[in-house]
């Protein structure tokens, strides 16, 4: 494990590094035109030009991504919680959260416009939607998955189910729990753009249209970098809280 | 005197595929209060449904068992457990895992810091209070765990096979430690064990189980004076009643 870590650390960057130069050096000598593929120092460009936009937009996804977020990690654990207790709200609900899922995102997205209009409830829904799912469903599992025997040993020591369920199942569900957010996280952006896609003012959703329409690749691609490093931030913001929560557990 | 446990007539059955399985057939022990006595039989014979059923898990059973007077389809009874399986929670730390039967009756409140103390330090856990369990050996982890079970609210303790996940050498190591805390607190304890060895050393009487349906075969007294050393294993008298068990486990 100690050297698999070791190596771990400067593998990231190397390769990272060597992907940009290679990218950068085939573009130039290919003559790839910006419009098709741009190179990353035109990527870099475009960031810098566009910068003031960009962090407009960016601050009305955020803003969408974080309600979203966070509204749907209460429901969660409210709603989780409460089918662990009564299972027959497990039964009832079980099967359409799995339905929920089953319905593409970017049907969702035009209806839930026509019903909330253009402003940012739609987006957050769609983040809710979202993020909902992973969350619960990594809640549920820890909190499910006690060993028999611990149950009885519990059942011997006259445990009341409340008792069961603070001090012995929600602490155990915690790894799973945090599994999901993490998944919840990365998924969470993306949401919030493919909402802004279908009808929105501002957004990094709507940027990337605009610069889509416009051949402005370079834009489009900066606009990718914005994405993809607010999912990473939000991974790894909640890995962060993770080990400070189960700091203990993960020493296996 | 009340006996601690008083078995009469225990029948318990399973279903399995639509068949009935009996497991326990006409079972009767009674251990009187103060008493280390074990049970030992062939796997599969049932110790452990026997177990179960005084603990109160297992509600389908004809016959009656009495703890400390009071008949258990009454009331649920008050009684330590340990399973062969520490069953400590990775997440509390030795201290934190130990006070957990006390935490869950509400008496940790009003429970004596010493106590807790020193009953940490007389299991040999001095200076692992901290720990986390996936720091412990397994040695080290049944010895929480027992400590956790002797917390437990209980006048009488069901050990089942505690050390049968433990190399020889810890096992018997455990066994010595065990005799000595036992014969300090002299608490009524009933011992699953498929050790013959372990039986004889540890125990005041034996139950011999036969096999399923499992009911009792045999019931020996083990005259052997206390406190026991580990040398006393080789002593003719300690022999002779292997030798006993032997030949019942064999009926």
């Amino acid at each position: 494990m100690r050297k698999f870590t070791n190596t771990g650390k400067l593998s990231l960057p190397v390769s990272f590094a060597a992907i940009i130069i290679v990218w950068e050096t085939l573009v130039y000598i290919l003559k790839t035109p910006n419009y098709l593929i741009p190179a990353p120092s035109a990527v870099v460009q475009a960031m810098i030009e566009a910068f003031p936009v960009l962090m407009r937009h960016t601050s009305v996804t955020l803003l969408e991504v974080i309600l979203g977020f966070a509204s749907a990690l209460v429901l969660s654990a409210v709603i989780s919680l409460l089918m662990v207790r009564f299972s027959v709200l497990y039964k009832i609900l079980w099967p359409y959260m799995v339905i929920s899922q089953t319905i593409p995102l970017y049907i969702l997205a035009p209806l839930f416009m026509i019903w909330f209009g253009f402003g940012i409830l739609p987006k957050v829904l769609i983040v809710v939607l979202v993020c909902f799912f992973p969350i619960t469903v990594g809640f549920v599992q820890g909190l499910t998955s006690t060993e028999p025997e611990l149950d009885e040993l519990l059942q011997v020591m006259r445990a009341t189910p409340s008792q069961i369920l603070w001090k012995v199942r929600v602490p155990q569900a915690m790894p799973q729990f945090f599994s999901g957010l993490k998944i919840a996280a990365a998924y969470s952006v993306t949401g919030a753009v493919l909402s802004e896609w279908v009808g929105a003012q501002e957004g990094l959703g709507i940027f990337l249209t605009r610069s889509m329409k416009t051949f402005k690749t370079a834009a489009l691609f900066a606009d990718i970098v914005i994405i993809v490093v607010l999912s990473l931030i939000l991974f790894y913001a909640i890995s962060l809280i993770e080990k400070r929560v189960i700091r203990r557990r993960n020493l296996l | 005197m009340e006996p601690a446990v008083n078995i009469t007539d225990l029948c318990v059955s399973y279903t399995l595929n639509k068949k009935e399985l009996k497991v326990l057939e006409n079972v009767n022990l009674r251990a009187e209060a103060g008493r280390f006595v074990s049970i030992i039989g062939p796997s599969g014979c049932g110790k452990s449904t026997l177990f179960r059923t005084i603990a109160g898990l297992e509600k389908k059973y004809t016959g009656s068992v009495i703890v400390n007077g009071c008949d258990i389809r009454n009331s649920r009874p008050h009684i330590a457990y340990m399973l062969q399986k520490d069953l400590l929670l990775p997440w509390r730390n030795v201290r934190q895992n130990i006070v957990l039967p006390l935490e869950l009756a509400g008496t940790l409140k009003n429970t004596d810091a010493d106590f807790i103390e020193n009953m940490i330090s007389e299991f040999g856990l001095k200076g692992f209070a901290d720990a986390y369990p996936d720091e412990l050996s397994g040695g080290m982890r049944q010895r929480v765990a027992l400590l956790r079970t002797w917390l437990m609210e209980g006048s009488v303790m069901l050990l089942d096979e505690p050390f049968g996940a433990l190399d020889a050498l810890t096992r018997k190591h455990m066994q010595d430690w065990l005799t000595g805390i036992w014969e300090k607190h002299r608490k009524t304890v009933l011992f699953i064990t498929h050790d013959i060895e372990e039986a004889v050393y540890l125990s005041d009487e034996v139950f011999v189980m036969g096999p399923r349906p499992g009911r009792i075969v045999e019931h020996i007294n083990i005259d052997i004076e206390r406190p026991r050393k580990s040398d006393i294993t080789c002593t003719p008298l300690f022999i002779d009643y292997k030798r006993r068990l032997v030949s019942a486990l064999q009926v």
